[in-house]
């Protein structure tokens, strides 16, 4: 291996005990955490702070069926994202293209019923101006969306033409899945708050 | 690739499904609760509550936090920490009563009866 070589993609730092990639996905999630944590913090702040009887009960606006599919959607999504990773492990390519594909196909759908929703929602007149709720509603929702968009673009690509790494540099391959992995299981795990906090309470 | 690996594989993925079953019952089970809790604050604690056990159960299992290096624990400790911090700073400002409304009171009318 040449000085130039990045040390420790598919090998352990011995300090860390981890391979460089996943201590880089990990701080990248802390990060994420605070950023989402200040719109939950936010909207925390802005629902008590709301005199009583003005602030509506998500479900009265929003559409609860709607999401309760896109949420077993994506919690779908993140199963068939860990078996395309175990995949990777026992060097099963057949199994690895078909749950990654499948996890692709399940974040489009995700974001094909967000799209519906919120086309709904502008055609009976709710924007995010409409007001506070829905302003965060959309803020909140559309971020997470973005993520959504974000993992689906990066897993498309490991999919498609970033498998090539298969042949050549197998464990690497199996450390980018995993890496990416983590970061598709954070998307759902702030959905599984978003939904409660936006549409059930 | 040897058998044995092969087979904790295969143990590892049905105890995968079997959590993804539990995460989907608990999902519907928190839509259900939120149809029949009447009042805001039980609501939202059931919700939350639920909504946890979704967060460990994927989090333990899915992204084998448990079995990450210390350095990991210890960068999500802190943050941990942080995002607490976050959440009481809304409790102060409520206890201070920020963005409570201002009620401004209305300025005396002058007489404009003049006596000569």
């Amino acid at each position: 291996m040449s000085s130039a070589a990045i040390r420790y993609i598919d090998s352990l730092r011995p300090d860390t005990g981890l391979y460089n990639g996943k201590v880089g996905v990990w701080l990248f999630l802390a990060s994420e955490t605070m950023l989402f944590g200040a719109l939950f913090s936010t909207y925390a702040l802005l629902r008590v702070g709301a005199p009583a009887g003005t602030w509506p009960v998500g479900a009265s606006i929003l559409s609860v069926p709607l999401a309760t599919i896109n949420t077993i959607l994506l919690i779908m999504s993140t199963v068939t994202m860990l078996l395309a990773w175990a995949a990777c492990k026992t060097r099963d390519r057949a199994k690895f293209k078909l749950y990654l594909g499948l996890t692709v196909l399940l974040g489009a759908a995700f974001l094909a019923v967000k799209l519906f929703e919120y086309n709904l929602k502008f055609h009976h007149h709710l924007y995010p101006s409409s007001n506070t709720f829905l302003g965060l509603y959309f803020t909140m929702t559309g971020l997470h969306g973005l993520h959504v968009l974000g993992g689906v673009v990066v897993n498309a690509y490991f999919w498609g033409p970033g498998s090539k790494m298969w042949h050549t540099a197998p464990d690497q391959f199996t450390n980018r899945i995993e890496t990416a992995g983590l970061y598709w299981h954070f998307v759902d795990l702030v959905w599984i708050f978003l939904f409660p906090i936006l549409y059930l309470t | 690739m040897n058998a044995d690996h092969a087979a904790d594989v295969q143990k590892e993925v049905r105890l995968y499904i079997t959590v993804f079953v539990a995460v989907a019952i608990l999902t519907l089970a928190n839509v259900a609760a939120s149809y029949m809790t009447a009042r805001a604050v039980p609501g939202v604690t059931i919700a939350l509550m639920i909504a946890a056990v979704n967060a460990v159960l994927v989090a333990r299992y899915f992204m084998h936090l448990p079995s990450e290096g210390k350095v990991i624990h210890l960068v999500l400790g802190i943050t941990a920490l942080l995002f607490v911090v976050l959440m009481l700073l809304i409790m102060f400002a409520m206890a201070d009563e920020q963005g409570a409304p201002i009620e401004v009171p209305t300025p005396v009318q002058e007489s404009t009866h003049h006596v000569s």
